[in-house]
């Protein structure tokens, strides 16, 4: 039994928890719902005391198991409690074999070379193959043991993962990650079963997972979390899958809307049966065409392939497909090509991917254009090692820390000193600099404050309407998509699941989210 | 800019110059001399030092591979002295013979770098330390004919050291010396270095030099605007490679003889030292930081000889060089360790 | 699936020219390759487990071989004798290599990813703190009291320490006679046993915790394992061995070069590692009784080989040296992958 309390944690001065209350009761299988960045994330790296917690300052609130608060610093602890964890990235030694998977750290031993103490004494194989191989029948598994984990098929990988945790004999809370991400259809039956009988021995279950239709009918309830807060609880069985998905998305006051003039002229950009082999986030066989002068939303879950787009079009991941930049296919795809082409791309990941913390604005703003544009550097024959023409890029830094208004000390300030929301605003003038008519932006105004957020967005606003710039904007912000773009392209399960019009109900993108085909009334 | 702070190498190595100045002064051996020798052996050292900035910023950590550039650099020495070129113009014609060997090696070098991604260091002073031992077997067959290379004896195959007295032996180290009362200035030696620092200063002021900073600092933000990663890791390996050839170059004429077959085995070490010392740790590292890194490092050198001698155990210079050099190495390391592990 | 590791082939194709070329008696190179054997089997031994637990090429052995010269300088300085030297020395040298191999293992704790390297400015690093307490620390701040074995200014021992009292104490033991070549068979059983001691560890559950610390760190610490602790077991069984490994070493060779001996021990325990077929990722007890035959076979011939090949002793010296460091190099190259 699982029972937490006002449960809050900040990473600086982002609370990704907000006094979040849960109770979980003994063999009730769990649901935890929300979209990108609503907390599920961090409520299971606090219960398995995975260290980042504790090194970004803990937690507030209490985790109660039975009755008892848990003290929750580093996974021993939790361990020791009974608490398990079903890891989406699998903590899986893959040249081990699966019967030493499933007894890591509880290995049987010989009994009489015990002398030095357990860990010094040989370790029994066979007995550890026979309790695996049994631990795996009991999840439905006709596996051998001693097969090397590597050699697995990724299915089976997810099994030998569960088998670790059962292998225990004290259990009480599981936590499942999405384990069924990876799994076939047939293979998250024989989970499903595998889980509601590991329930039904008394364990608590906490599973996470983006399709909605899995937590539906597995589990007995769901809570929903959005902007790590509480927003709603249901109890199974029968889910109404709107209500759930409408709570997870939320009914945020929609503020003034853009005026809705559908966007005309050619056709800037155009997919055609673009696939992307991006981990985790695949597309296959989108076809997509984005109007000049257009702002196109990008929506879904995560897992379903939204940002591999930006970087599949940059070639930055293998892919297949074909692209065209106004009207043009563009082979091979590269990140030259297309700023050639005046296409730029903007990743979600600010601080890993899209500045460089340690140089200062100028630098960060200028250097896209520098390398793909010859931009800023004075005259000489050998382009390669021409000097940088600092007073015009000054000039230009300048200029775009007054237009965008970056609260900063000067070009020279270093980007790593600077907020979350001005560093973003310095990403957009380094767009801006190559001189964009396509731009594609993932997750602009993560970890912004609010009032920046609303600067960033009109930035993208006048900027469409003045250069009639062509963007694609990729946010898990539903609200704010609607605010700014013409159209907004749900993606699921790594395709386009629709194309809606910023004025479509709450009901509709909710069902749109969770793959659900509308209702035509 | 930031304001630089000193960091605990910087605070001990002060301390340290602070206490063997009170002994020079002292045991009664003139600073005039100290510091003349110190600048000599700044430029002497310095262009090896500097050789590392470009692959440092690159992201490459610290060149412990050196040896390969300094091969490339005692090969132009080398083809110099066969040819019985001497005065400045021998020690330009020796930089410029070394230049085509420094920039195949380093192409190729650079290419072995960018397999090794994350254990370039290690791997590094492997290759370098292999590559020594090849040379050793070119040196030991290598068709030279001026008969004062090679050994006496049997005349085929280099000596270990080979003098440079008669061909450019010491011409930087003397060109236009300015004399300040007992203090002899090297100005034209300084000079030199001076052009060459400016060089290397100007180059990171360049599209290619803003690429290499950008390359060290974020692979992923400098290929997503367009930069070639791969052409620009390699372009600094080249760079620091020739820069390392052209190194040996002045340290040989420096030093009067040219040191063959397994003399640069450890030179590496001294070197990263030097710019770890002067160097903001885990930063971009400036030209200046290393100058003034090898300035402190070779001051201790230079007056650390003469006390050991009065102290009557002439090894304890050498022993405490040593230590020096690698425990700034391993702070350096540490510092570096830790503040990975504090940003998670 | 798995690469077929090609190295041991390769130096047994080597050696075997170079043997072919060497006009050296088999018999007379197999007596050598068992004097090599004993010699350095431990001190390679000793690398295996900082492999398996994923910190590479463990360059600081030399720490643990300084461990051991520490605890014979003092032996001679106190004129310990025979049987009980051995032991006192042992007793010293575990001491100390304990305490340094926490040290070692702490300091790569913090230096993750990048353990290779630094053990070697570890090894440097010592070597200096050694020779500044043997040749200025004696005789100004420690009073020796046996005079015989300082330099004649009365500061610093003298470079050669004559081991006379300890040697060869193991080596006669059971020696055996093959036909022309004689083998320490009890010597033999020790690094044999020590082989046994370390294949029996991977098999308990340290044993699976190094392998999995090895594998990743991260998921090792998922799973509940002390990933920190466990490498600092790692390096201080290394250390330990190491030391045991040298000590073996040098009352073999019967005298102890004070300043010196420890030198290259890393080097060449390495090479001979990897040119049993192991990895920097991976390696077991085999390749390391695998390598250290076949390593100083080529080692032992190629002088002779390079004299008769190219009428030059010099070239067959300085292919050996290309050897041992392009054995690790190759290595080093070679294993790409793992972030």
């Amino acid at each position: 039994m699982l029972t937490i309390r006002g449960l809050t944690k900040r990473f600086g001065a982002h609370a990704a928890l907000k006094s979040v209350d849960l109770h979980v009761e003994a063999g009730e299988i769990h649901g935890l719902v929300g979209l990108n960045g609503s907390g599920k994330t961090t409520l299971f790296n606090i219960l398995f005391a995975h260290p980042l917690i504790a090194s970004t300052g803990g937690y507030a609130g209490e985790v109660m198991l039975d009755g008892d608060t848990a003290v929750l610093k580093e996974p021993t602890q939790a361990i020791a409690r009974g608490i398990g964890m079903v890891h989406q990235e699998f903590a899986l030694i893959p040249s081990m074999t699966v019967s030493e998977n499933v007894t890591v750290r509880r290995e049987r031993v010989f009994a009489a070379t015990q002398v030095f103490g357990r860990s010094l004494a040989l370790v029994d194989r066979r007995a550890n193959r026979d309790r695996a191989g049994a631990v795996l029948m009991r999840l439905g598994i006709g596996l051998d043991p001693s097969v090397r984990v590597m050699d697995l098929t990724v299915n089976m990988r997810q099994f030998v993962e569960i088998a670790r945790e059962v292998d225990r004999g004290d259990l009480k809370v599981l936590l499942l990650d999405e384990p069924t991400s990876a799994l076939h259809a047939a293979d998250t039956e024989k989970l499903f079963d595998a889980l509601r009988s590991l329930a039904a021995s008394g364990v608590s279950l906490l599973f996470v997972s983006h399709r909605l239709e899995e937590v539906t009918t597995l589990c007995d309830s769901v809570t929903v979390l959005r902007d790590g807060e509480v927003a709603g609880r249901f109890q199974g069985p029968g889910y109404d899958l709107v209500e759930l998905s409408e709570c997870m998305i939320g009914h945020g006051v929609t503020k003034a809307r853009r005026n809705v003039s559908s966007a005309q002229g050619p056709e800037a950009l155009r997919l055609r049966d673009f696939s992307v082999d991006m981990p985790g986030e695949r597309i296959s066989g989108i076809d997509l065409s984005v109007l000049r002068g257009e702002i196109l939303g990008l929506a879904g879950l995560s897992g379903h392939g939204r940002p591999a787009l930006g970087y599949g079009i940059m070639g930055m991941y293998a892919g297949s497909g074909r692209v065209y930049v106004g009207g043009e296919p563009v082979s091979p795809l590269s990140v030259g090509a297309m700023i050639a082409r005046r296409v730029f791309f903007l990743p979600e990941e600010r601080r890993f991917a899209g500045l460089l913390p340690d140089h200062s604005i100028m630098e960060n703003i200028v250097f896209a254009a520098m390398q793909c544009r010859n931009a800023f550097l004075r005259a000489f024959p050998l382009k390669a090692i021409a000097l940088v023409d600092r007073k015009e890029a000054r000039r230009f830094a300048e200029e775009c820390i007054e237009r965008f208004d970056i609260k900063c000390t000067g070009v020279y300030q270093k980007v790593s000193e600077l907020s979350g929301g001005n560093q973003q605003k310095v990403c957009i003038a380094r767009a801006l600099a190559t001189n964009p008519e396509i731009l594609v932006v993932s997750e602009p105004t993560r970890g912004v404050d609010i009032q920046a957020k609303e600067t960033i967005l009109n930035i993208f606003l006048d900027l469409n309407r003045d250069s009639r710039t062509t963007l694609i904007i990729s946010s898990s912000e539903i609200d704010e998509l609607i605010r700014v773009c013409h159209r907004i392209a749900v993606i699921h399960d790594g395709r386009v699941f629709d194309i809606l019009d910023p004025t479509a109900t709450e009901t509709e993108f909710a069902l749109a989210f969770s793959g659900e085909r509308k209702v035509h009334a | 800019m930031k304001t630089p702070h000193l960091q605990i190498p910087q605070v001990f190595i002060l301390g340290m110059l602070a206490v063997l100045m009170a002994m020079a002064f002292w045991a009664g051996i003139p600073l005039s001399g100290i510091m003349g020798d110190s600048l000599v052996r700044l430029v002497m050292n310095g262009v090896l030092v500097v050789s590392m900035i470009p692959m440092l910023n690159a992201g490459l950590g610290v060149n412990f591979g050196l040896p390969v550039g300094i091969c490339a650099g005692l090969l132009g020495l080398c083809l110099a002295v066969n040819l019985r070129l001497t005065g400045l113009s021998g020690l330009f014609a020796a930089m410029a013979f070394s230049v085509p060997g420094g920039v195949l090696l380093g192409y190729l070098y650079g290419r072995l770098l960018h397999r090794v991604r994350g254990r370039e260091e290690i791997a590094g002073t492997f290759v370098g330390f292999s590559f020594i031992s090849v040379m050793n077997l070119f040196w030991a067959v290598a068709p030279f004919t001026n008969p004062s290379m090679l050994w006496p004896i049997g005349g085929k195959g280099l000596r270990p050291v080979i003098g440079l007295k008669g061909y450019f032996a010491k011409v930087l180290n003397h060109a236009w010396v300015v004399h300040l009362g007992d203090l002899a200035v090297p100005v034209g030696m300084l000079a030199f270095f001076a052009v060459l620092c400016l060089g290397l200063y100007a180059f990171f002021r360049t599209k290619t030099g803003a690429a290499v900073n950008a390359v060290g600092e974020n692979e992923v933000f400098a290929g997503l605007s367009g930069v070639n990663v791969r052409r620009i890791r390699i372009a600094a390996v080249i760079l620091s490679t020739v820069l390392a050839a052209w190194g040996i170059c002045v340290y040989a004429q420096s030093y009067g003889f040219i040191e063959l077959y397994s003399a640069p085995l450890m030179m590496a070490f001294p070197a990263a030292s030097a710019i770890f010392l002067g160097g903001s740790l885990g930063h971009r590292t400036a030209v200046v930081q290393a100058v003034i890194g090898t300035f402190l490092f070779q001051t201790t050198y230079v007056i650390s000889g003469p006390i050991a001698n009065a102290l009557l155990v002439p090894e304890v210079a050498e022993i405490l060089r040593m230590i020096l050099t690698n425990a700034i190495i391993l702070y350096a390391m540490l510092y570096e360790g830790r503040r990975r592990r504090a940003q998670g | 699936m798995r690469r077929v590791n090609a190295v041991p082939a390769v130096f047994l194709v080597l050696s075997g020219v170079a043997l072919y070329y060497s006009d050296l008696s088999p018999a007379f190179v197999a007596g050598e390759v068992v004097t090599r054997f004993i010699r350095d089997g431990v001190m390679v031994l000793a690398l295996v487990v900082p492999v398996t637990a994923g910190m590479g090429l463990n360059f600081a052995v030399t720490v643990g071989a300084l461990a051991a010269q520490v605890g014979m300088v003092l032996a001679v300085d106190w004129g310990l004798q025979g049987g009980t030297g051995l032991l006192a020395i042992t007793a010293m040298g575990l001491a100390l290599s304990l305490v340094f191999g926490c040290i070692i293992g702490a300091v790569l704790n913090l230096v993750r990813g990048k353990e290779m390297i630094a053990t070697m400015i570890i090894g440097f690093l010592a070597t200096g703190l050694y020779q500044l307490v043997f040749m200025v620390g004696y005789g100004t701040f420690i009073k020796p009291t046996n005079r015989e074995m300082m330099l004649s200014r009365g500061i610093g021992i003298r470079n050669m320490v004559d081991l006379e009292p300890f040697r060869n104490i193991m080596d006669r033991l059971w020696v055996v006679q093959a036909g022309p070549v004689e083998i320490p068979l009890f010597m033999v059983l020790v690094v044999l046993a020590f082989a046994c001691v370390i294949a029996y560890l991977m098999n308990t559950p340290l044993g699976q915790q190094f392998k999995a610390v090895g594998e990743g760190y991260e998921k090792a610490r998922m799973l509940g394992i002390d990933a920190d602790a466990v490498r600092v077991k790692a390096i201080v069984l290394s250390t330990v061995l190491a030391c045991l490994g040298h000590i073996i070493f040098t009352q073999n060779i019967g005298m102890l070069n004070v300043y010196t001996a420890h030198m290259n021990t890393d080097i060449f325990a390495c090479a001979a590692l990897l040119a049993g077929g192991a990895s920097i990722l991976r390696a077991h007890v085999g390749h390391a009784l695998l390598g250290v035959l076949l390593f100083h076979s080529l080692f032992i011939v190629s002088p002779q080989a390079g004299q008769n090949i190219f009428a030059n002793a010099a070239l067959g010296e300085y292919f050996r040296t290309f050897v041992a460091y392009g054995t690790i190099a190759f290595a080093l190259v070679m294993s790409t992958g793992k972030r």
